[in-house]
C-alpha cells in the first residue's frame, strides 16, 4: 500500500473481524500489519499462499544438477587423475556435495525469493511517515485500505473502520 | 663414467672458478672473494659440464685409513652424491653410512672457521735432521703418505713418527703378528660359509672389508626354495651389534668374557668338556662347528686384545676355515705406541710437534693427558678437519683438505690401490697430510705430480678409480702353536666379577670424525635408534639391580675419574657390562667417555661403579615401540618351518578382493615401465646406510633432537626394528626398511582434497609439493606412516654452504608441505629421457634407487614389474614375497621377502 | 496444556510490555557482561596472536607430529561444529515438529550455532600447513588448470561447513528481521533507529510479509534439518572414510549427529541458565523450557551411550586384531586411558542424573552438568582423533601427542572469541525472539 487509510485495532481478534467484514463488503485492496504472525488475521485477509516452495524446489534441483556437473566435468573430463586406483567418475563420492549444492541453492533461492516477494529491502516506505505505524512492529494491529480500492472512499471507509472498532484511523499519503 | 680426457680437464681453473661462485656462501669465509664480473657463468661452457647432466668421477675415501672407492656425482661443478665404486674390491658398489655422509663434511660450516696457514712457514722451524720433530698420525694405507714418510725419515733421520694404537686396528694386527709372524689381513668369502661365529665382532659393518663382507654374506642368503642351504650365524658379544642382531644364536657375554669363551671353545674342539654357565651353549656350538669343518669361520672384533685374535686365528686353523692372508697395507710400520711421544713431551724434547688430524685431545684416553702435554711442545702444528679441541692446543692450525678436494691414493685391505682425485676446488685453503709430510721431507712437488710419478699414466686409473693388478696375493698361513699357548695362558682364568665398562667407536661418528655431521647425528643408531646422543647401555637385570631406568643420568666412576651420562636399557645387552659409544662430547652432543679410558685399556676399560645421580635426560629414539603387533609387518620363518609350510607367505601376497575395477590393469593404458621394489629381509642387515643415501639424494633436512623427540624426523626411509615376543623365535629382533610402499590402491591419495598426491601412469605414488596445502590427512591415512611433514621451514638458519650439496633434480619443499619417498623419481625420469634420446627401449631394471645403490648387502631390488625378466619381478614371484599389511588391500608396489633364520635343530629340540 | 505442566510464559503480558522486556538486554547492560566482554576480548586477542604466530612460524608450533597429524585443531573443529548443531536442531527441527517451546530459545540457539560455526570454520583453515592456500579446495578455473579432488571428504567438509554457515546465517537473519523492525521502532536514539532500520531492510509486518517469511522459514527449516544431519555426517566421514582403526566405522554419521546435538543442547544450557538469571527471563524461559532441554539432552546422551556400546560390540565382533586392540587396549588402557574414562564418566554416567526431575528443575544443577557434558564431548573427540592415530597399524610409528602452549591458546582463545561474539550479540540483537514469543502470548490468549 502506498496511500490510503490505516486503522489500529486492539488485537488480532478485532483486526481479523474487521478484515472479514470489509472483505465481505467487497474491499479487495486490503492489507494488515501485525507485530507477530497470526493465523486468524492471515485467514481473514485471504489471498494466494506463498509460491516460495516451487521456487525452492527449482533452486534445489538446479543446485544439485550444477554440483554434479562440476564434479563430473572436473574429475572425469577436464583433468582426470588416477587417485588411488579409483575410477575418475565416482558417483558415490559425489553424493554429499550434490546434496550440499542442492541445499545451498535451495536456501539461497528461499531467501532471495522471500526478499523479492516482499519487495525488500525497502528502507523507506510511506507508512514509515505515519505516526500510527511507529509501533506497528511492537503492538500495532493495523489494517490498511489502499485508496486504489474500487470501494475506497475516504470518509465512508474511515467511518466503517471506526464502526468496526478501530482505535484510530489515519490517512497515509504517498 | 666419463671420458678420461674429461677427467684431467678438471684441473683447469675455469670450472673451479664457477664452483667458487656457486659457493656464494663461502665469500665470507676468508676464502677468495670473487670479482663481480665472474657472476655470469658459462659464457663459454666448460667442455665437460653439460648443465643438468651429472659428471661422475671415480675417487676414494678412507675408511679406518683404508681406501674405499667411490664415484662422486657432480652437478655444475658441485659434488652432490657419493656412490660406491663397483670396481673397487672394498665397495663392490655399496657404501656404508659414514661414506654416504662424507659429502656433507665437505660443505660443513665448521671447516670455514679455519683460517689459511702456510704449511711451509708453519713447518719451517723443524730441525734439518729432524731432531725434536715428532709426528703423530692416524694409521694410513695410502702409498703416497707412506712414501712421504719414508722420504721424511731419509731426509730427517732423527724425526719420530707416532701412531696412537687406539686410532687403528692395533690389537688385530698385533694378534696377526703373534699368530703368523706378520701383520696380515684375513680374507674369506662370507657367502660360502655354513657357520659364521663372531666374537665381539661386527664384520658386516665394521672394519675395512665390511662392505665386501656384507655383500658376500648377503649373496649367500636370499634363497628362493626351502630346500637350499643357509649359513648359520653365532654371535658372542657384550652389546648387540648389527651382525649379532642377525645371529641365529646369540650369547650375551661381557666383552671381557669373550676371550675366555674363545679359549674354552678352542679347548672344546680339542675334546675338553666345556664348563661354566655357558657350557651347553658352547658345547652345541663346538659340535656344529665340527660338523661344518672347512666351511666355517670365526671373526674376532677389533677391540678384543691381541691374545683373543690369536685364539681366533687358532680356531680358524683348527676348523680349516676358508681364510687366506696377505700383508696389511696399513702403515706406518713403526710400533704403534704413544708412550714415547708422551715421554718426549714430558722431557721437553719436542721442538716441533706435527699432528695429522685425529683430534687427539678428544680421542686419546684420559691418562694420555694430551691437553696438558701437548702444550709443552715449542711448536705444535695441527692438520685440522674442523676447529676441534685439538686445534685449540696448536700453535699453528693448518686446514686439512677433504678427500674430494685433493689428490692422493689409498689401498684397500686387499692391497688394491684406488686413486683420490679432487672433484671440486678446495672450499678451504687447506693441504693434505701427504703435502705436510712431503713438505717436511723437502719434496715440493704437488700431490698430483707425485701421484703421476708413483703410478705412471693415470688416465685409465682415474676413469675406473682402481689401479689394475695391485691386489695383494692372499695365501694360507700356519699359526704359531707357541703363540696360541701363550694367548690361552693370557686369556684363561676366572672371568672377573662386577660391572665392567666397554667403550666402542660410535657406528655413526666413529671416534668423533662425524660429530659435526648433522646427518650422522640425526641418523638413528643402527641398533638402539638413539639420535643426537650417546648413553650407557645397560642390561635389564643390571639396571633393575641398580634401580636405573632408561633416561636416568648415571655416574660411572673408575678410580678417580667419572662421567655422567644417561642410561639406556638394551634388552640384548650382557648383564654386568656397560657400553658407551665414543665420538660424543664434541660439538655439544653427548658425553665423552674418554675420562674412563686408559692407554693400556682403551676399549675394555675394566670395572666401574655405577650410581644414579637423580637427574633425567631426554634420550630420543626414532622408534618407541618394538612389539610386532597383531598384524605383523615382518614375516619370518625358520628354515625348518619354511620346509613344513612352503607357501606361508602366500595369503600375505595375494591382494584381497575389491569391488572396484582395477584401474592400473584396466582402463588406463599401460605406460612403458611399471616400477616396483622388493626388499629382501633375509639380506638386509639393518645398517642404515640406505637412510643416509636417501637423505643425500633427496635433500632431506635434519631437524634436530627436539623435533625428533616430538616425532617429526624427516627421513623418507627408516629402518624399523621389531622384537618377536612369542613363539620359538621370541627375543629375536627383526629389521625392516620402511619407505613409501607406492600402493596401487593408495589410501593417501583419495583423501587429499587438492589432488596433491596422485598416481602416475607408471605406478608411482607421486607428491605434487607445490599443490600441497598441508592437511596431513594423507599421513593419517597411510598405514605405513612413511609420509613426512615440513612442520617448520627446516632449512632456515642452515649454513649456506650445505645447500651446495642439494640435488638440483629434486624439488625443494616449502614449509607446510608433505613429502615422502618418490622411488627416486628423478633417476627414473633421467633413465627414461636417456633411453628416449638414444632411441632404445628401457631395460628390465634401468634405474637404481639411492637406497638400493648404496645397500652393502644388495638387499633392495628395483625395476620394472611389467617385465618378467627383471630381478624385482623374479623376487615378487618368490614364495617368500609378501606385502606389508596386505590385508588392508593397499596393493603396495614395494614387497618384502620374508626373513629365513636357520637355528641349529639340535638346540631347538 | 495439561495441568501440572509448567507454562512456557509466566505472568500477564501485553505486546508492548513483552517487546519492552525482550528488548531490555539491548538497552540495559549489566556491568558483569561489560567486564566479561573485556575479558573475552582479551582472550580473542590471544586467539589472534596465536593465529598470527602459527602463520609466521608454521604449525610446528603445535603439538602435532607424525603419526598424530590431527590434534587440537581438528578436535576443536568437530567440537564446535557439534555445538552448532543444537541451534539448528532447536530452530529448524522443532519448528517442523511445531514445538512452541522452541520459540523463546531459538534466537539464542541460532546465534550460538552461528558463532560456533565461525569458531569451527577457523580451525580447518588454520590447521593447514599452508593456510593461505585454503581456497584451493574451491573449484575455480585457475591458471594451474587443476581442480580439487572431490573424492576427498575434506572437500565435502568444506562444502558442507560453508553451506551450513550460509544457511544458518540466512535462517537466523530471516527470523531476526521482524525483531530488528521492533528494535527499530522501539529505538530511543536516532542512531539506533537508523542502524536497526538498515538491517530491518524495511520490514513492515504486513500479513503478506509474514506469509512469505513464515513459508521461507519453514522451507529453510526443512532444508536445514537434513543439512544439519548431513554436516555432521560429513564431518564424521573425515574419519569414517579413513583406514585407521577407530575411524573406519559405518556407525559414525548417526553417532556423530547424536553427539553433536548432545553437546549443543549442553551448550544451550550453559548459555541460557546464567543469562536467564541475569536478565530475569524466568518468565519466558521458564522451568518448563529447561526441563524440555534437559530431556532432549538425556535422550541424545542415551544415543551417544548406545553408539559407544555399538562401537565396542562391532570391534569385538569384527575380530579384526587392530580394531580389538584399539578398543580394548589402546583406548581404555593406553597412555590416554584416563581421558577415555573421563569421557565415559562425563558422557555416559553423568547424563543419567537427568532422569531425576529434581535435577532437571534445578538450573544450577543443569548448568554444572552442561559443562560436564561439554567437557565430555571434547574429550570424546580427543580420544577418537588422537588415540586412533597415535597407535595405528605399525607399532614402529607409534608415538605420543602432547599439545603445545599455542594449541592451548588457540582452544581457549576460540572459547573467548565465541563468548565475545555472544556478548556482542546480546548487546545489539534481541536475544529472545520477540515475534515468536508474542505468538505464544496470543495462542495462550486464544486457549484461555
Amino acid at each position: 500500500m502506498r496511500s490510503g487509510l490505516l486503522a489500529r485495532f486492539a488485537g488480532p481478534d478485532a483486526l481479523a473481524a474487521a478484515l472479514t467484514a470489509l472483505r465481505d463488503e467487497g474491499y479487495a485492496r486490503l492489507d494488515a500489519y501485525t507485530p507477530c504472525p497470526d493465523e486468524a488475521v492471515d485467514a481473514a485477509l485471504g489471498g494466494p499462499p506463498s509460491p516460495l516452495a516451487r521456487f525452492v524446489l527449482a533452486g534445489g534441483l538446479s543446485g544439485a544438477g550444477l554440483a554434479y556437473l562440476v564434479l563430473w566435468w572436473t574429475q572425469a573430463v577436464d583433468y582426470p587423475l588416477n587417485i588411488g586406483g579409483r575410477p575418475a567418475h565416482a558417483p558415490l563420492a559425489y553424493v554429499p556435495l550434490v546434496f550440499e549444492g542442492a541445499v545451498l541453492c535451495a536456501s539461497l533461492t528461499a531467501f532471495v525469493g522471500f526478499l523479492l516477494l516482499c519487495g525488500l529491502p525497502r528502507l523507506w516506505h510511506p507508512l514509515f511517515e505515519v505516526s500510527l505505524f511507529e509501533r506497528a512492529s511492537i503492538d500495532g494491529w493495523l489494517l490498511a485500505v489502499d485508496d486504489r480500492d474500487p470501494r475506497f472512499d475516504d470518509e465512508q471507509t474511515t467511518a466503517r473502520l471506526q464502526a468496526l472498532g478501530a482505535e484510530a484511523v489515519v490517512e497515509v499519503a504517498p | 663414467m666419463t671420458d678420461p680426457a674429461d677427467l684431467l680437464s678438471i684441473l683447469e681453473p675455469t670450472r673451479r672458478d664457477v664452483v667458487r661462485l656457486l659457493a656464494a656462501g663461502l665469500a665470507s669465509t676468508g676464502c677468495t672473494r670473487s670479482p663481480p664480473e665472474l657472476i655470469v657463468p658459462y659464457v663459454e661452457r666448460p667442455p665437460e659440464v653439460v648443465p643438468g647432466v651429472p659428471t661422475v668421477y671415480a675417487t676414494s675415501l678412507q675408511r679406518d685409513g683404508y681406501g674405499v672407492g667411490v664415484l662422486a656425482a657432480c652437478r655444475e661443478g658441485r659434488p652432490i652424491k657419493l656412490e660406491g665404486n663397483p670396481r673397487h674390491p672394498a665397495s663392490l658398489g655399496g657404501l656404508g653410512l659414514r661414506e654416504q655422509a662424507a659429502i656433507l663434511d665437505l660443505y660443513g660450516a665448521e671447516r670455514r672457521a679455519l683460517a689459511a696457514t702456510d704449511p711451509a712457514a708453519a713447518l719451517g722451524a723443524a730441525a734439518p735432521d729432524g731432531e725434536g720433530l715428532h709426528i703423530l698420525m692416524p694409521p694410513s694405507a695410502s702409498p703416497g703418505v707412506l712414501e712421504a714418510l719414508q722420504r721424511l725419515r731419509a731426509r730427517r733421520p732423527r724425526a719420530r713418527i707416532h701412531v696412537a694404537p687406539c686410532w687403528g686396528p692395533a690389537e688385530r694386527l698385533e694378534g696377526a703378528r703373534r699368530a703368523f709372524g706378520a701383520a696380515v689381513e684375513a680374507e674369506a668369502d662370507l657367502g660360502a660359509l655354513d657357520v659364521l661365529l663372531t666374537l665381539d665382532a661386527d664384520p658386516l659393518v665394521e672394519g675395512p672389508s665390511a662392505l665386501r663382507d656384507a655383500r658376500r654374506w648377503a649373496a649367500g642368503r636370499g634363497i628362493e626354495r626351502p630346500t637350499a642351504s643357509l649359513a648359520r650365524l653365532y654371535s658372542v658379544e657384550g652389546s648387540p651389534s648389527v651382525t649379532g642382531r642377525l645371529a641365529d644364536h646369540r650369547l650375551a657375554l661381557p666383552d671381557h668374557a669373550v676371550g675366555p669363551f674363545a679359549a674354552q671353545l678352542l679347548r672344546a674342539l680339542d675334546g675338553a668338556p666345556p664348563v661354566g654357565p655357558w657350557a651347553d651353549w658352547l658345547g652345541a656350538l663346538a659340535r656344529d662347528l665340527e660338523r661344518h669343518r672347512g666351511r666355517c669361520l670365526v671373526r674376532v672384533g677389533a677391540r678384543q686384545p691381541a691374545a683373543v685374535h690369536v685364539i681366533g686365528h687358532a680356531l680358524n686353523a683348527r676348523l680349516a676355515a676358508p681364510v687366506r692372508y696377505a700383508p696389511t697395507p696399513l702403515g706406518p710400520t713403526t710400533p704403534w705406541r704413544l708412550e714415547p711421544l708422551l715421554d718426549a713431551l714430558d722431557g721437553g724434547g719436542v721442538r716441533c710437534l706435527v699432528v695429522l688430524g685425529g683430534d687427539p685431545a678428544h680421542t686419546l684416553p684420559a691418562d694420555a693427558r694430551w691437553s696438558a702435554r701437548a702444550r709443552r711442545a715449542s711448536r705444535h702444528v695441527y692438520l685440522a678437519d674442523a676447529p676441534d679441541p685439538s686445534a685449540a692446543l696448536a700453535t699453528h692450525v693448518v686446514p686439512a683438505l677433504h678427500p674430494l678436494e685433493r689428490w692422493g691414493d689409498a689401498r684397500a685391505a686387499d692391497g688394491t690401490v684406488s686413486l683420490v682425485q679432487p672433484v671440486i676446488r678446495p672450499l678451504v685453503p687447506g693441504v693434505s697430510a701427504e703435502t705436510v709430510l712431503s713438505t717436511l721431507a723437502g719434496d715440493t712437488r704437488t700431490d698430483r705430480a707425485r701421484l703421476a710419478a708413483r703410478w705412471g699414466h693415470l688416465d685409465q686409473a682415474l676413469a675406473t678409480g682402481v689401479l689394475p693388478d695391485t691386489r695383494a696375493t692372499f695365501e694360507a698361513r700356519a699359526v704359531d702353536p707357541g703363540a696360541v699357548e701363550a694367548a690361552l695362558r693370557q686369556v684363561e682364568g676366572p672371568a672377573p666379577e662386577g660391572l665392567h665398562l666397554s667403550v666402542r667407536p660410535d657406528r655413526r661418528l666413529g671416534l668423533g670424525e662425524g660429530a659435526h655431521n648433522p646427518w650422522l647425528q640425526e641418523l638413528p643408531e643402527p641398533v638402539t635408534q638413539v639420535v643426537w646422543d650417546n648413553a650407557a647401555l645397560i642390561g635389564r637385570a643390571t639396571a633393575a639391580e641398580a634401580g636405573v631406568a632408561t633416561g636416568d643420568v648415571v655416574r660411572l666412576t673408575r678410580g678417580a675419574r667419572s662421567i655422567e651420562l644417561p642410561a639406556l636399557i638394551v634388552p640384548d645387552q650382557a648383564e654386568g657390562q656397560l657400553t658407551v659409544w665414543l665420538g660424543f662430547g664434541r660439538a655439544g652432543v653427548g658425553v665423552d667417555a674418554g675420562p674412563l679410558r686408559t692407554l693400556d685399556a682403551p676399549w675394555l676399560t675394566g670395572p666401574v661403579e655405577l650410581a644414579s645421580v637423580g637427574r633425567r635426560h631426554d634420550l630420543v629414539t626414532t622408534q618407541r615401540h618394538h612389539r610386532l603387533g597383531d598384524e605383523p609387518p615382518v614375516l619370518h620363518r625358520t628354515l625348518d618351518a619354511w620346509r613344513r609350510e612352503p607357501d606361508f607367505a602366500r595369503h600375505h601376497a595375494e591382494p584381497p578382493p575389491s569391488i572396484l575395477p582395477d584401474r592400473l590393469d584396466g582402463e588406463t593404458p599401460q605406460r612403458e615401465g611399471q616400477w616396483g621394489m622388493t626388499i629382501d629381509l633375509d639380506k638386509c642387515i639393518g645398517c642404515n646406510a640406505c637412510v643416509v643415501a636417501c637423505q643425500a639424494e633427496n635433500d632431506i633436512p635434519t631437524v634436530g633432537k627436539a623435533m625428533v623427540a616430538l616425532g617429526r624426523e624427516m627421513h623418507w626411509l627408516r629402518v624399523d626394528h621389531y622384537r618377536v615376543d612369542e613363539g620359538p623365535e621370541a627375543g629375536r629382533t627383526l629389521v625392516q626398511p620402511m619407505a613409501c610402499q607406492h600402493c596401487e590402491k593408495a589410501p593417501c591419495e583419495y583423501v587429499c582434497p587438492v589432488g596433491a598426491t596422485t598416481h602416475s601412469p607408471d605406478g608411482l605414488n607421486e607428491m605434487t609439493y607445490n599443490r600441497c596445502v598441508g592437511t596431513r590427512f594423507c599421513s593419517n591415512n597411510c598405514p605405513y606412516k612413511v609420509r613426512r611433514f615440513n612442520f617448520f621451514d627446516y632449512r632456515r638458519g642452515q649454513p649456506q654452504t650445505l645447500r651446495l650439496q642439494a640435488n638440483p633434480d629434486v624439488t625443494a619443499r616449502a614449509r607446510g608441505v608433505m613429502e615422502k619417498c618418490t622411488y627416486c623419481v628423478q633417476r627414473i625420469r633421467r633413465a627414461q629421457i636417456e633411453a628416449r634420446a638414444e632411441g632404445r627401449p628401457l631395460g628390465p631394471a634401468p634405474v637404481q634407487t639411492a637406497c638400493q645403490q648404496t645397500c652393502p648387502a644388495d638387499a633392495i631390488a628395483f625395476g620394472r614389474v611389467d617385465r618378467a625378466d627383471s630381478r624385482v619381478s623374479r623376487e615378487r614371484r618368490s614364495p617368500r614375497a609378501y606385502a606389508a599389511l596386505n590385508a588392508l588391500g593397499t596393493r603396495p608396489r614395494t614387497m618384502y621377502l620374508a626373513r629365513i633364520t636357520h637355528p641349529d635343530p639340535e638346540r631347538e629340540s | 496444556m495439561s495441568e501440572g505442566t509448567p507454562p512456557l510464559l509466566i505472568g500477564r503480558w501485553t505486546d508492548a510490555s513483552l517487546t519492552d522486556a525482550l528488548l531490555e538486554p539491548t538497552r540495559r547492560r549489566p556491568r558483569v557482561l561489560t567486564v566479561l566482554l573485556g575479558v573475552t576480548g582479551l582472550g580473542t586477542l590471544m586467539l589472534f596472536a596465536a593465529i598470527g604466530w602459527t602463520f609466521l612460524a608454521g604449525i610446528g608450533t603445535w603439538g602435532n607430529n607424525i603419526p598424530v597429524g590431527w590434534g587440537f585443531a581438528i578436535i576443536n573443529f568437530v567440537w564446535w561444529i557439534g555445538i552448532g548443531h543444537a541451534g539448528t536442531f532447536i530452530s529448524a527441527v522443532l519448528l517442523l515438529f511445531e514445538q512452541p517451546w522452541r520459540n523463546s530459545l531459538n534466537r539464542l540457539a541460532e546465534a550460538m550455532t552461528l558463532f560456533a560455526v565461525v569458531q569451527a570454520g577457523l580451525f580447518p583453515v588454520l590447521h593447514l600447513g599452508r593456510p593461505w592456500f585454503a581456497y584451493w579446495l574451491v573449484p575455480y578455473p585457475s591458471t594451474m588448470e587443476v581442480w580439487p579432488q572431490f573424492m576427498s571428504v575434506l572437500t565435502w567438509d568444506a562444502g558442507a561447513v560453508t553451506t551450513y554457515l550460509i544457511v544458518s546465517v540466512l535462517f537466523w537473519y530471516l527470523g531476526l528481521l521482524p525483531d530488528l523492525a521492533s528494535a527499530r521502532d522501539a529505538a530511543t536514539t536516532r542512531f539506533r533507529r537508523r542502524a536497526y532500520g538498515l538491517f530491518a531492510l524495511g520490514w513492515r509486518g504486513s500479513v503478506r510479509h509474514w506469509r512469505h517469511q513464515r513459508r521461507a522459514q519453514l522451507l529453510l527449516a526443512g532444508l536445514a534439518t537434513p543439512l544439519v544431519l548431513s554436516v555432521h555426517s560429513i564431518v564424521s566421514m573425515d574419519f569414517a572414510t579413513a583406514k585407521l582403526s577407530g575411524w573406519h566405522s559405518t556407525i559414525f554419521p548417526p553417532y556423530f549427529v547424536a553427539g553433536a546435538i548432545f553437546s549443543g543442547f549442553a551448550m544451550v544450557l550453559t548459555l541460557v541458565v546464567p543469562l536467564r538469571r541475569l536478565f530475569h527471563w524466568e518468565r519466558f524461559i521458564t522451568a518448563r523450557h529447561l526441563d524440555l532441554v534437559a530431556k532432549m539432552t538425556l535422550a541424545m546422551g542415551l544415543l551417544v551411550a548406545y553408539s559407544y556400546a555399538a562401537e565396542l560390540f562391532v570391534a569385538w565382533y569384527s575380530g579384526v586384531p587392530a580394531e580389538r586392540h584399539l578398543f580394548f587396549d589402546t583406548r581404555p588402557l593406553g597412555p590416554y586411558g584416563w581421558l577415555y574414562w573421563a569421557q565415559m564418566t562425563c558422557n555416559v554416567a553423568a547424563p543419567q542424573l537427568l532422569w531425576f526431575r529434581a535435577v532437571r528443575r534445578r538450573p544450577w544443577a543443569l548448568f554444572v552438568l552442561s559443562i560436564v557434558f561439554n567437557i565430555g564431548m571434547w574429550l570424546e573427540r580427543f580420544v577418537l582423533i588422537v588415540t586412533s592415530q597415535h597407535r595405528d597399524f605399525l607399532p614402529s610409528s607409534w608415538d605420543l601427542y602432547v599439545p603445545s602452549l599455542i594449541d592451548g591458546a588457540l582452544f581457549f582463545g576460540s572459547l573467548s572469541f565465541f563468548a565475545f561474539l555472544m556478548l556482542l550479540f546480546l548487546r545489539v540483537v534481541p536475544p529472545v525472539a520477540i515475534a515468536e514469543t508474542k505468538e505464544i502470548l496470543h495462542e495462550r490468549g486464544t486457549d484461555a
